[in-house]
């Protein structure tokens, strides 16, 4: 090891050549970083409310639906000023990228028609062809929507107050920001004083979501700032500042440079994964520097060298005494994130390889370009020493965390702790786990409000996809399977958030009541599958021939049925499908399945995600847990390794439930990531604790050392993290900016606490063997 | 000089008197759209039909029919009853269509599961042709003078030379009723046939391509030339149909009382 070092400080200036043109190369690399922004990559595809909804977009178009509403500040829509901007921005919308003509949906949309029953037949028009231009067409345009109730609350509100234009999107380069630019831009030219108009949809809130994220490439450099300026605070040394900012950054290049290498790709989901990397490679480095300086001053107090001397001294000495440690708890975290690579979701793979790869990239810098580094720089002069050894607000943390430990007010550390685990475990069980992609968002933002406004008069402004499916061709035309389709809708629209259901089954009924001069006794599904079959073919003859592309597929095999609803909530959905299977088991005929599709997609991912995140947990706590083992070669070692990090991730969702914070798809990430932060703290205690006690030391003293050494690198480091995340809680009206920085904020202090204050305390108390009766 | 400023002026001379001849070896393009428009007007046909409707998807909808058809005494609108043979929930659907080319046209449909002749309105010319991807309009043909014609070139298309005409509508009506802003035919030089047609909608953006192939004289006395293969396909929603005739037979002595809604119930 020694002559390791000494080689590294011999050529430290090729050292530092090397390790900024690897920067350079690996920058270069991270150029050619896959960046998935599409979720749907993500999804494992094999998920049934993926491949439903992938069905649903194939054989229906329907994938992204947005909702434009136009409410006129007086008087109802029946007004030409009006309907001459639905018609506008219908055929505005028409015109768009990526959007699907045939399924645009709107008053004067072409397939929206207007079935007449008459004495003698049925007409079937345009509902309106071309705006009202007097009193009596107007009147006209009011009895075809009040005959016709399928068009009820999707296109028009139940009071007339609002119009709605639906137009579906598929994929377009640009993602969902392209979608919602075109939308804004056509909707911009009809906003005046006499309409309010509003957007809504999935598309406008994950644009926003796209955009706001984007704060981090500002945020994140002031985080960093923050955190150099609570380190510079901690050590009173520029060099305390910037070294271990030197290697938390360019151990996130390394990393970005590796994926890009491989070829691995990054996605949105990743965004925070530097976030991790910077917090455990500033954890390393700030242990590394704090030896550094003990050994530094050390060697000055004790001895006559020149401070050039005792510099590289000290960077020998607490290389040799740290970078061991270091290694094994590098290794431990590594090995812990890269096993996530038996994952099948890609994100999570992602998320590993990312991870391990930037843990060891900050182990290889603090091995080689930061000894040299330091050697290169000027040692620290007397006037840091003397700041440095002013006592500060940490010395008096970490006396009083030390005298807690040492002394017969140990049993409050225990009963403290045991207080925390009840109170977080009762906060956990109240977690909810659910999705809305509303949460993410202060809900005084103008898009949201224009989404509220949009669900309080229109049936809804989220899709859910009924797909039923028969077992052969026709399937759909079967009466039987027509009536279940209406009950069910019948049954949904109880629901509060659910304001509008469509399906073939509203055209089958109000063709029948047509075709009996528009009596009301027969807007019902017709008992005769014949009926059916040649009403359906009526229909296709007085209409165009995409006028149930979106209702029934080409083989009347399947149907989709479209829920609008109040809510983008998974848990809600979840609810909505749970009913949907029970009342599908007992009321449609045999061969005749549901699937779910749309927001039910949605569901998937938070499923998939929060699942899987969870999963994750385990898995990286198991590895850290049977690692550590192996090295202390003591399961007990092994558990008190374990234990800051299983409290992290306990308090993380102690305080998601007590806070109301959902275990969403954005949180479960954040979770993910206070298990790599835990067990590094506790390696380095305990190492330290043997160091002290081979040394002779009397073990209380012992302990006292390391809390006030190791330890007290350990709290500049939690509190620097923390503080430097706190930036993100000026993230104005993004809510997942601000979880993100109470939940990493709150996960660095408790496994900086419960490793300071646990893992002293439970060595003096249990005394194990693997660091008391140790063979030498 | 002066003799070359002569000779030019000579030369100027001769070619304005050369223009107008050549203008008038031009085709009259009135002329031959009129003889377009009734060179599918037959006395009466009887036929076989299948329509088969393809989605974007390729899937298919086939449905078979026994059609006849008589041409009203103005010569431009057809009486046509369909009978639906396939598929079998369908079958026994009648329809009676009584084509005018300056309203709307008279639809009445018999549902057998119904037992009853309902009439049905069409909108208007530029709504689907019975949920084809054809309009009635294409399917009656349009009014002559209102178009404004202009040849733009003569190429051979399948072996037969034929006249590319551009037609315009000249009025916004003309525009808003026929539902096209613009047509371009190519016209067999032969017979005036039409075996290619391409439409562009109201805003000019292409939007269907109808082709008429296996052309064949029906009525050798009148002139009279069938295309027994249709084919419309929609550009924008990529939805094709197909129209097949097989035993097509003009001048059977269809009778008027075929096209009555009580004709219609009989089996």
């Amino acid at each position: 090891m020694k002559r390791y070092i000494e080689w590294i400080i011999r050529h430290r200036y090729a050292v530092i050549a090397l390790t900024l043109l690897a920067t350079v190369l690996a920058v270069s690399q991270a150029r050619n970083l896959k960046v998935i922004i599409d979720p749907n990559t993500m999804l494992p595809q094999s998920h049934p409310y993926v491949s439903t909804t992938d069905l649903v977009e194939k054989t229906f178009g329907s994938k992204y639906v947005v909702v434009v509403g136009i409410t006129p500040k007086q008087g109802d829509i029946f007004q030409p000023i009006v309907l001459s901007k639905v018609q506008r921005i219908t055929v505005a919308l028409l015109k768009a990228k990526g959007v699907l003509p045939e399924n645009m949906l709107s008053l004067s949309a072409r397939r929206a028609k207007d079935i007449i029953g008459t004495a003698e037949g049925m007409e079937v028009r345009q509902l309106m062809p071309s705006v009202p231009a007097n009193e009596t067409q107007m009147q006209a345009l009011r009895a075809a929507l009040k005959r016709n109730p399928a068009y009820l609350n999707a296109i028009v509100s139940k009071d007339a107050a609002t119009a709605a234009i639906i137009a579906e999107f598929k994929d377009i380069p640009g993602g969902f920001r392209a979608i919602q630019d075109q939308v804004d831009a056509i909707v911009a030219h009809e906003r005046d004083y006499n309409v309010e108009i509003m957007v809504g949809g999935l598309p406008t809130y994950l644009s926003r979501l796209e955009i706001y994220s984007e704060r981090m490439a500002f945020l994140l450099p002031i985080s960093i700032l923050v955190l150099g300026l609570v380190l510079f605070e901690a050590f009173r040394t520029r060099q305390g500042m910037f070294l271990p900012l030197a290697t938390a950054i360019l151990a996130v290049a390394w990393g970005l440079g590796v994926m890009g290498a491989f070829g691995i790709p990054m996605d949105v989901f990743n965004a925070t994964t530097p976030i991790l990397i910077l917090a455990v490679a500033t954890g390393h480095a700030v242990q590394m520097l704090k030896r550094y300086y003990e050994e530094y001053y050390l060697l000055r107090k004790t001895n006559d060298m020149t401070p050039k001397e005792a510099n590289d001294l000290a960077v020998v000495n607490s290389l040799i005494h740290v970078g061991p440690v270091m290694i094994t708890a590098g290794m431990v975290a590594a090995l812990g994130f890269f096993s996530l690579m038996v994952f099948e979701i890609s994100t999570v793979r992602t998320f590993g390889v990312f991870t391990g790869v930037g843990i060891l990239a900050a182990m290889m810098l603090e091995m080689t370009f930061i000894p040299a580094l330091r050697s290169v720089l000027k040692p620290p002069s007397d006037a840091d020493t003397r700041r440095e050894h002013s006592v500060h607000i940490w010395d008096r943390v970490t006396g009083k965390i030390a005298e807690w430990v040492t002394g017969p007010k140990r049993k409050r550390v225990y009963i403290g702790a045991a207080i925390f685990v009840a109170v977080a475990l009762a906060g956990m069980s109240q977690v909810i786990v659910n999705n809305t992609t509303k949460s993410y968002f202060s809900y005084d933002q103008p898009f949201q409000r224009d989404d509220r406004a949009l669900n309080a008069r229109l049936g809804g402004a989220n899709t859910l996809y009924v797909l039923v499916e028969g077992a052969n061709d026709d399937a759909i035309k079967n009466p039987a399977v027509l009536q279940a389709m209406d009950e069910l809708q019948h049954q949904l629209e109880q629901r509060p958030e659910i304001g509008k259901t469509v399906s073939l089954a509203d055209f089958i009924k109000r063709m029948n009541q047509a075709m009996h001069g528009d009596d009301a006794a027969y807007y019902k599904i017709p008992e005769s599958q014949e009926l059916i079959s040649q009403y359906l073919l009526l229909y296709s003859m007085s209409g165009e021939p995409g006028d149930f592309d979106s209702y029934v597929d080409y083989g009347y095999r399947m149907a989709n049925m479209t829920v609008f609803m109040k809510t983008d909530s998974t848990a809600y959905t979840e609810q909505v499908i749970a009913e949907v299977n029970a009342f599908a088991a007992t009321h449609f005929p045999a061969g005749v399945k549901v699937r779910f599709g749309g927001l039910a997609e949605a569901v998937a991912l938070n499923e998939t995600m929060v699942h899987g995140k969870i999963l994750n947990i385990a898995q990286i706590a198991a590895v850290v847990f049977v690692i550590s083992s192996l090295v202390f070669r003591s399961l007990a070692a092994g558990a008190l390794v374990l234990l800051p990090l299983l409290l992290t991730v306990l308090a993380n969702f102690g305080l998601m439930g007590w806070s109301g914070i959902y275990l969403n798809i954005s949180t479960s990430l954040t979770s993910a990531m206070a298990v790599g932060i835990g067990a590094d703290y506790a390696i380095y205690l305990i190492f330290r604790l043997r160091e002290e006690l081979d040394k002779g030391v009397e073990e209380l003293t012992a302990v006292r050392n390391v809390i006030t050494t190791a330890g007290k690198a350990v709290l500049f480091v939690a509190i620097a993290v923390a503080a430097g995340y706190g930036v993100l809680l000026t993230s104005s009206g993004f809510n997942l900016h601000k979880w993100l920085s109470i939940l990493i904020g709150v996960a660095m202090i408790i496994s900086a606490l419960s490793a300071l204050l646990l893992i002293p305390a439970l060595i003096l108390s249990f005394r194990p063997n693997f660091i008391f009766r140790r063979k030498s | 000089m002066k003799q070359n400023v002569l000779s030019v002026s000579a030369i100027l001379l001769l070619l304005g008197l050369a223009l107008p001849s050549a203008h008038a070896a031009e085709p009259d393009l009135n002329q031959i759209m009129e003889k377009n428009f009734v060179v599918n007007k037959m006395v009466d046909s009887v036929s076989d039909a299948t329509f088969t409707l393809i989605n974007r998807d390729g899937q298919e909808r086939v449905r078979k029919t026994f059609g006849t058809s008589k041409l009203e005494a103005n010569g431009i609108d057809n009486m046509r009853m369909t009978r639906f043979l396939s598929p079998p929930d369908v079958k026994g659907t009648v329809s009676l269509l009584i084509e005018h080319a300056d309203k709307d046209d008279d639809i009445w449909i018999y549902l057998p599961a119904l037992k009853k002749v309902r009439r049905l309105v069409s909108s208007d010319k530029k709504t689907s042709f019975v949920g084809t991807d054809f309009s009635y309009g294409d399917v009656i043909g349009y009014k002559v003078n209102e178009w404004s014609y202009k040849l733009l070139r003569e190429e051979t298309v399948d072996g037969q030379p034929c006249y590319v005409i551009e037609a315009t509508p000249k009025s916004d009506t003309v525009k808003s009723n026929s539902g096209y802003a613009k047509r371009i035919g190519w016209l067999r030089k032969d017979n005036l046939m039409t075996i290619k047609s391409d439409y562009f909608d109201e805003a000019g953006e292409p939007l269907k391509t109808l082709t008429f192939s296996d052309v064949q004289q029906v009525d050798a006395k009148r002139g009279k030339w069938q295309a027994m293969k249709l084919e419309a396909s929609n550009v924008q929603t990529g939805h094709r149909t197909i129209i097949k005739f097989e035993n097509f037979k003009v001048n059977q002595n269809v009778k008027d009382e075929f096209f009555t809604t009580r004709y219609m119930e009989k089996e």
